[in-house]
């Protein structure tokens, strides 16, 4: 990373900048899931607010990874380290999908919890 | 020592070591909040009960987000302070970063309070009502289970102090006498003699005030704890002798039980039968008297006691009930009123309604039955002022829906098959919030008009929303500021404890989502403390080595500050899937 005087007061303006970005895109997330107007797919929480928010949200933790955890110009190393974390990761996230493959508590629709 | 690499990097990583350090530690911090996160899409595709979607008060959750984004701004300030080598830039920002770390654990702290304080009971019927209950004068909780005592029986094994504290107070409020209601007696076996030596420490029929009561507890329990150990260790060597006979004498009559399993009736009791004699047969010592409990009779005194300590069984006021606590204590009698007298702040008929459908879809019931089984819930059908109040709010509720539908079809019109493009959702239907009868009540009291405008006019202000209901806030208060309870914006019942099928406080214990909520935001919170402590701590103590090492504190907060940003991205994931989902 550039550690010049110069290239760190620069970054400080960056910093700022993606805070208010960070700020914008709070609110955003909160109007998209308020407003009537801006409610994309039916009337209430579905799967559209599902993914709007929840793309708006990966967008700020990009944006947080990148700038402030200064991954725009990390080591290779780092990058090994996190995107193997990255991977597990979703792979523990997916792993509720193996539910829908058991024979013995899914019927084909929904799991048969509860039915003794 | 010389710590190597912490200045400068490695060849082999490019690197200094901390940071490789910090990255392998986010890693596993990534995977852990990634577990958790998927337990939360599993309990919600799953969950066999409505699941409780943008319940949580937005402004609070905002707030945060707000403070946590701004804190790792103003930590990467400070960090790049200590790069341009202005201590004031990072000893400004670093403080402004802790200040926000406290003000998010603030928040945190009294969304967490609202929540314990915050009551649901679902009657039997499935139907859910929100509220706050009651508590008394003396500082007990207002949410019981009362019983008219006889007899309480104290294990003595597993009695447990607090409870036992708490049944003593109860006795001593109700200004009952305490009777011992069977002797007690230890035997000790003399050895000079040979004989039992027994002693009375608790005599049938003796009256005993709280603090008697406790010695006599207290000593028939150590007595007790000495003649298990004692009885064990003489059974223990009986058996042992009985073995070494049993294999030196192939031939006997238990032999036949050899191929059998030894969960079959016969071959149980005919062990057990063994076992006696056995023991009878080898003893090396006499066996103790060890009966396990100390029983007080009461005459009827009213005991009450928080419904997490156990179970009551016969819960019908006037019938005879058994209370088993979870320390095995039992309290015999006639069960008392112990209805729950809440503050009702919201209805929800949401899981009602599931349970119904899912008998429609099979073909079971008519879907007629919907409406049906809601015009015969208990909490529609209570007699009196109150039940009326409640009757009111719910008319206007539906009155509400109507209009909100025809609005919705007004607003996005009908698809091709005429079927509206939006409809309100099922909560929206079948729950009854406390800001919406906060305005249905705002409206009937300034008799204004009854539209879907006026009552998005008389709704809680967001700082009125901001920690849920606060029931003195919207109360009526008289001259002396004393709360008016007969005039009361939520409707004040008791639920008889026979028609409770669930109740708890908003805490984990309540269902998945708050036990998810809980163990995420919780786990959080708990990285913000710890991060804030690290932070704190170059803060306080970077002094010396910013004039020894400048470089070096800046690495240490380069990483301390990786560490905050991960704090934050979680935060950034956490705040709309609890919040807004």
């Amino acid at each position: 990373m550039a550690d010049s005087p110069e290239a760190i007061k620069k970054s400080v303006k960056l910093y700022s900048f993606i805070g208010l970005v960070l700020f914008g895109c709070t609110l955003l997330t909160v109007a998209v899931a308020t407003f009537p107007a801006l409610d994309f797919g039916g009337h209430g929480f579905d799967y559209m607010d599902a993914i709007i928010g929840l793309a708006i949200a990966t967008f700020k933790a990009s944006l947080v990874a990148v700038i402030f955890m200064h991954l725009n110009h990390e080591k290779k190393a780092i990058y090994w380290i996190f995107l193997g974390a990255i991977f597990f990761a979703i792979c523990l996230i997916l792993l509720f999908a193996l539910a829908f493959f058991d024979p013995i508590t899914f019927d084909g629709l929904m799991p048969k919890f509860g039915q003794g | 020592m010389e710590i190597p690499y912490i200045v400068n990097a490695r060849k082999d990583t490019g690197l200094n070591n901390s940071k490789i350090a910090i990255w392998l530690f986010l890693a596993s911090e990534v995977m852990l909040f990634g577990g958790l996160f998927s337990s939360y899409i599993f309990l919600r595709i799953f969950a066999d009960y409505p699941w409780p979607e943008r319940v949580l008060p937005v402004l609070p959750g905002l707030i945060n987000t707000f403070i946590l984004i701004a804190s790792s701004v103003t930590v990467v300030y400070a960090w790049a302070g200590l790069k341009l080598r202005k201590w004031n830039v990072f000893a400004i920002n670093m403080t402004i970063t802790l200040v926000c770390a406290a003000v998010f654990m603030v928040f945190k702290g009294m969304e967490y309070n609202a929540k314990f304080h915050h009551q649901a009971v679902q009657y039997n019927d499935w139907s859910v009502v929100d509220g706050h209950t009651h508590y008394e004068k003396d500082g007990h909780g207002g949410n019981f289970y009362a019983v008219n005592a006889d007899t309480v029986t104290f294990k003595l094994a597993s009695y447990y102090d607090p409870y036992l504290e708490e049944i003593l107070k109860r006795i001593e409020d109700a200004k009952a006498e305490i009777k011992i209601a069977d002797n007690y007696i230890s035997t000790q076996v003399n050895d000079a003699e040979d004989q039992f030596k027994e002693k009375l420490i608790a005599t049938k029929g003796e009256e005993v005030d709280g603090d008697r009561l406790k010695e006599i507890l207290a000593e028939a329990k150590d007595y007790f704890i000495e003649a298990r150990t004692h009885n064990q260790e003489v059974r223990t060597e009986a058996l042992r002798l009985a073995w070494k006979q049993f294999r030196a004498n192939k031939d006997n009559k238990y032999t036949e039980f050899a191929d059998k399993s030894h969960h079959e009736p016969e071959v149980k009791e005919a062990v057990n039968a063994l076992h006696a004699e056995l023991v009878a047969a080898n003893a090396t010592g006499d066996l103790m008297n060890t009966g396990d409990s100390i029983a007080i009779s009461l005459d009827g005194a009213l005991i009450k006691v928080d419904p997490d300590w156990g179970r009551m069984n016969g819960k019908k006021e006037g019938g005879e009930s058994l209370v088993k606590l979870k320390d095995s204590t039992t309290i015999a009698g006639i069960a008392a009123d112990s209805g729950m007298e809440l503050d009702v702040d919201a209805i929800d008929f949401q899981h009602m309604v599931m349970k119904l459908k899912e008998k429609v879809a099979e073909g079971v019931e008519d879907a007629s039955a919907i409406e049906a089984a809601i015009a015969k819930s208990p909490i529609l059908n209570i007699q009196g002022k109150e039940g009326d109040r409640i009757r009111n709010l719910w008319k206007l509720h539906e009155k509400w829906v109507d209009l909100f539908t025809q609005e919705l079809v007004e607003d996005y019109g009908l698809d091709e098959d005429g079927n509206p493009n939006r409809v309100p959702t099922e909560r929206d239907i079948y729950r009854l919030t406390w800001k919406h009868m906060v305005a249905y009540k705002r409206i009937q009291d300034n008799n204004l008009e009854f539209t879907l405008a006026e009552v998005k006019n008389q709704l809680p202000s967001m700082i009125e929303g901001f920690v849920g209901a606060d029931h003195k806030i919207f109360n009526p208060k008289d001259d002396s500021g004393k709360v008016i309870p007969e005039d009361s914006h939520f409707p004040s019942i008791t639920i008889p404890r026979e028609q409770i099928r669930f109740e708890s406080v908003f805490s984990p214990k309540m269902n998945n989502y708050y036990a998810i909520y809980f163990t995420i935001t919780g786990l959080h919170g708990l990285h913000v403390i710890g991060g804030a402590l690290v932070l704190a701590y170059y803060l306080f103590f970077g002094r010396k080595m910013y004039n020894e090492n400048p470089e070096w504190l800046a690495n240490r907060v380069e990483v301390g500050g990786l560490f905050w940003h991960f704090v934050d991205l979680v935060w950034i994931f956490a705040f709309p899937i609890f919040y807004l989902m």
